[in-house]
């Protein structure tokens, strides 16, 4: 601290300190802990009040099909009129009767539609009787009374309750450990995927960076640089369109698959190459590709072309070559590669969202995105990007480790 | 140029970095108004750091710096009566030569007209009028060393700092401007503390000389005084060249001790006090020995066998091997002295040429 | 480790010549072998890029290559009228403005603190500025939403789009100002500050100037960036859009020509921008060497 203030003086350092300090706090520490907090708080869905909203819901729907059922009774006994129209919308609304919103429980967490009634009165159930008898008609009266008074006390306590405790919350694990099945193989299978694209474009990657490294002349070499850089500038959705036009039904691929013989195209045969996890996983090699190749070029390119020379001149095969001189040489270079690698593509949202169009098994990033903005649970998507991120450290960590680098290496 | 210089006292200063190392062991050093000092030692010797305790860089462990009478503790570098001319020069770049001459006037708020014609007046002194606008990196090594000094010299300090300033330089235009900042520094009057590792630089220039070795202040003197008198054996070896003896004190004398070497008796001045059986080292200098068949007296020869003879210029230098030492013996280059010599020679000095002092820390290589 | 002795070891039977002649021979092979690798490589990186070039100039309305209907600029002249894009576009660069201004700054400071910081808290430190970049795009949305919406109840929407890449576009530009913060001579400071300067002229006369080239660049970088984030900017921008993710929702519901449009306006400026820049290198090298 003194020798900042030796540096630029107590105001300067005051400043630079400030700003650092509220890009510390306000941007990256506070907000990650607060996810972190959030991914940690179970809302209780489950809970009591949360049960009587779902039960309010349950006997709205229960007088909605009782209230069909009358109807298709009066319309069996006059005829004039007629079925359509009515009840069609509106009256089950499921949020409507309720205090607020937010309580509603989302499409996922609620285990049945609870709008089942819409088809009802145009199909026309099929009555018990041709026409109803006066009898059923009290039956269903009554019923639907019963039914209304225990909607009002159920209304009633959950306006109490809702006052008192609204959804309760609490300290816990379950946003994990009630994660399903579905949801923890989506991500194994995101970071298996996201490892995968990492190693293939390691493979594709590395002798193009040697190439770019060992260019005789500064003309090639400028020459290359343009080459790589183009694509890597060109925005990310862009290039994964390009490719999209390419995986179509009726894009390049079947076309040139036509072409060949193999399908026809006039009959409507094509491949749906787009909604895969294959599809998934090549735009993802491709739009993320570059940020290996840069990486390992700087570290090859540090390397003393001399060592390949003597390595050759020593007898070594090329491959030996590339295993003890120039890899272990671009180590770091792999590192970070690899790392901005598996990151973007553990977290794309772009490429699945795009290619997949939501018709193939969902990417995890995915999965947090609907979290957030369609089940609107805060907590639980906090606790899926808190798995994300842990995952992501965990690689970073893991790459540290196997490659022999620190952290001031891998940041350059 | 209404320039004063003020004197610089240190009472008691050291410095201890946070590592644990001591760079400047505890001393007291007082540097006249005025004056030309240099402080001559090797490197890692402390010196920059007594510079940098001068200036305002660091802050001393203990003790005091006054400029001026002046107490300087707790005033920065820019705060402070002296002006400093670093080692790479640190030249601003991405100014102009005028600007960068103008800096410290600009820090106090001058004019632009002020400052511009106060720039051109200094580089006038330093004899690079016409350059004004030219960035430093367009001039030559000798021309960047004027701005500096000039630069440092607008700020009108009393003390000027100087670090080792000319060692970027050629052999050549370093001996022209030891003789221009010389001149400079009777002209302004301004007091020169000049740090330097190259002996030639500290005995052609300075008034006064510091020698310094690991931290310590091992002599202040005149620049005869530090050569012909040095006082410890450091001293003695750093300036100059030195044959050595090693022996055992027999017999003190005043003013001189008589002492027993592989060599046979010898006799020499000493400085200190020593007691028979003293483990002693007799220093004579190349320059003041002689090859002869008569030595005067029988004390103080060597027997050797010549061994090498280099011939440079003035001098002849000769090395001559007795049991497993060298000595050298520089002859001047005059008449037919040395011409032929080889084989078994005899090497004397007089008793007033040789110095005998107690065996201490010598250095490790000698100034250049 | 036998083989490697062999191989290592001339054979007294072989002359050096031969073997130098075979290790050519193994150089030219695989030279061949990475030439041809190159140039499928480089196909695969532009055919995509190609095709979509090409689809922005056909009259068919859905894009394609292979079902010609004829020559239309059709696509790029819509494109001014579609009032989303239009608007998206405008957001675009009202983020990326307030990002510069942001990420700068911070950037700046991050470099300053950490170059001069003697102390073993700076790796600590270093580790918490970079972790942006190393966090996926995704969780720094989240994050910077969750946070302005629990804090201050701002809901997520442009601001929060800003101030998410911000944070992370600020830790590039730290790392361009800490490069360029290394090969500084802190001497040059040191003088200043001699000859009387405040260490706030220091900093404006000396270190600012020195590092105007890097704010340049950095500018640069960061609008680019700021431009072109998608991940970070959809959970984070709420219920507004930018150029970007209006491309992104409506690449979603089926394809555009008017996409493909955007793109060749896209590829046109990356293409003139690397032009530029490599002619530029170009002349400032023939400069340093004339």
């Amino acid at each position: 601290m003194t020798s900042l203030i030796k540096s630029y003086g107590k105001g300067l350092t005051g400043l630079f300190v400030g700003l650092t300090a509220i890009w510390i706090v306000l941007m990256i520490l506070v907000p990650t802990l607060r996810m972190v907090d959030r991914a940690f708080i179970y809302e209780d869905r489950g809970g009591e009040v949360a049960m009587l909203a779902l039960e309010i819901d349950r006997l709205y729907t229960e007088k909605f099909s009782l209230e069909q059922e009358l109807l298709v009774l009066d319309a069996a006994e006059t005829p004039s009129t007629d079925s359509v129209g009515v009840p069609s919308v509106g009256v089950p609304s499921v949020g409507a009767g309720l205090p607020s919103p937010s309580l509603t429980p989302s499409p996922s967490a609620a285990p049945s539609p609870p709008v089942p009634s819409v088809g009802v009165p145009s199909v026309g159930v099929p009555s018990p009787g041709a026409g109803g008898t006066p009898r059923d008609r009290t039956a269903l009266e009554g019923r639907i009374a019963t039914l209304e008074g225990r909607i009002a006390t159920l209304e009633a306590q959950e306006t109490d309750g809702s006052e008192i405790k609204g959804v309760e919350t609490s300290y816990s694990l379950r946003n994990f450990t009630d994660m399903s099945a579905i949801h923890v193989e989506i991500f194994l299978m995101t970071l298996l995927y996201a490892l995968c694209v990492t190693l293939l474009c390691f493979v594709v990657c590395y002798p193009v960076a040697y190439a770019a490294a060992s260019m005789p002349t500064a003309e090639k070499l400028t020459l290359m640089m343009v080459g790589l850089v183009i694509p890597y500038a060109i925005n990310e959705l862009l290039r994964i369109f390009s490719w999209v036009m390419i995986l179509e039904k009726q894009g390049i691929l079947n076309w040139v698959f036509d072409a060949v013989g193999l399908i026809d195209f006039e009959a409507g045969e094509g491949i749906r190459f787009v909604a895969s996890n294959g599809a998934v996983f090549t735009v993802m090699v491709y739009a993320y590709i570059l940020f290996m190749v840069f990486p390992i070029y700087n570290t090859i390119d540090t390397l003393d072309r001399n060592q390949i020379e003597a390595a050759r001149d020593l007898g070594a095969s090329t491959w030996r070559i590339h295993f003890r001189v120039v890899i272990p040489h671009a180590k770091p270079g792999i590192a970070v590669g690899s790392i901005m690698t598996f990151m973007l593509s553990a977290g794309s949202i772009a490429v699945p969202e795009i290619v997949g169009r939501g018709l193939h098994p969902d990417w995890f990033s995915q999965l947090i995105y609907r979290r957030f903005f369609e089940a609107d649970s805060w907590y639980e998507g906090s606790a899926y990007s808190l798995a994300l991120l842990v995952a992501c450290v965990i690689f970073i960590l893991a790459n540290m480790a196997i490659f022999k680098v620190g952290i001031r290496d891998i940041a350059k | 140029m209404a320039m004063r210089g003020q004197d610089v006292v240190l009472s008691q200063v050291s410095m201890t970095f946070p590592n644990g190392f001591t760079a400047v062991q505890p001393m007291d050093l007082t540097i006249r108004a005025g004056e030309f000092f240099s402080i001559l030692g090797p490197s890692g010797c402390g010196k920059t750091t007594i510079l940098r305790m001068i200036s305002g860089f660091l802050d001393t462990s203990t003790g005091s710096v006054r400029i001026g009478g002046e107490e300087m503790t707790g005033i920065g570098p820019n705060k402070r009566p002296t002006a400093l001319i670093f080692q790479n020069l640190a030249l601003f770049p991405l100014m102009t030569v005028w600007e960068n001459v103008a800096f410290g006037l600009e820090a106090r708020g001058v004019a632009k007209d002020a400052r511009r014609r106060r720039a051109e007046e200094l580089l006038d002194l330093v004899a690079l009028k016409g350059q004004e606008d030219k960035k430093p990196t367009e001039l030559s090594g000798g021309q960047r060393q004027r701005v500096a000094v000039a630069r440092a010299l607008a700020v009108e300090p009393a003390v000027l700092l100087l670090d080792e300033p000319l060692s970027a330089l050629d052999l050549k235009l370093r001996q022209h401007m030891r003789a221009e900042l010389k001149a400079i520094q009777r002209k302004t009057g301004v007091t020169f503390i000049y740090i330097t590792h190259d002996q030639g630089e500290a005995l052609t220039m300075s008034d006064r000389v510091a020698v310094m070795n690991e931290g310590r202040l091992e002599q202040v003197g005149t620049g005869d005084e530090i050569y012909n008198a040095p006082a410890s054996p450091f001293v003695a070896t750093f300036v100059g060249e030195q044959n050595r003896v090693p022996g055992q004190v027999a017999e003190v004398e005043a003013g001189y001790a008589r002492i027993d070497t592989p060599f046979g008796p010898m006799r020499g001045r000493r400085t200190e006090a020593l007691s028979v059986g003293d483990q002693v080292t007799l220093f004579f200098r190349p320059e003041r020995a002689t090859i002869t068949d008569q030595p005067a007296d029988a004390m103080n020869v060597i027997d050797g066998t010549v061994a090498r003879r280099d011939l440079e210029g003035p001098f002849i230098n000769l090395f001559l091997k007795a049991d497993d030492r060298t000595f050298a013996v520089h002859l001047t280059n005059a008449g037919d002295a040395g011409r032929d010599l080889d084989g078994a020679q005899k090497i004397a000095f007089s008793c007033a040429d040789a110095l005998i002092m107690a065996d201490g820390a010598v250095a490790k290589e000698a100034a250049q | 480790m036998t083989t490697l002795d062999t191989a290592s070891a001339p054979k007294p039977g072989t002359t050096p010549r031969a073997s130098v002649v075979t290790a050519k021979r193994e150089t030219d092979w695989s030279n061949a072998l990475l030439n041809a690798y190159l140039v499928i490589f480089f196909a695969y990186m532009f055919l995509p890029l190609i095709f979509m070039v090409i689809a922005a100039f056909n009259a068919s309305p859905t894009p394609s290559v292979t079902d010609w209907q004829g020559f239309t600029l059709r696509w790029f002249q819509e494109l001014p009228y579609d009032e989303r894009f239009v608007q998206g576009l405008f957001n675009s660069i009202l983020i990326a403005f307030g990002v510069i201004a942001i990420a700068i700054p911070l950037g700046l400071s991050g470099a300053l603190i950490l170059t001069r910081l003697q102390s073993g808290a700076s790796t600590f430190l270093y580790t918490v500025l970079v972790s942006p970049i190393l966090m996926p795009g995704i969780v720094l949305g989240v994050t910077t939403m969750i946070f302005w919406r629990d804090f201050f109840n701002v809901q997520a929407g442009l601001f929060t789009a800003m101030v998410a890449q911000a944070c992370f576009i600020a830790s590039y530009c730290m790392l361009l100002f800490m490069a360029r913060l290394q090969r500084q001579d802190r001497v040059l400071e040191e003088a200043a500050l001699d000859l009387g300067a405040s260490p706030v002229m220091v900093f404006r006369r000396i270190t600012l100037p020195f590092l105007m080239p890097t704010i340049v660049t950095g500018s640069v970088i960061a609008f680019l960036q700021s431009i072109e984030n998608y991940n970070t900017t959809f959970f984070a921008i709420g219920g507004s859009y930018t150029l970007v993710t209006e491309i992104g929702s409506r690449m979603r519901f089926g394809l555009s020509p008017m996409i493909n449009a955007i793109g060749v306006i896209f590829v046109f400026i990356t293409v003139a921008g690397a032009v530029t820049y490599v002619l530029m290198q170009r002349r400032r090298d023939r400069k340093a060497k004339g």
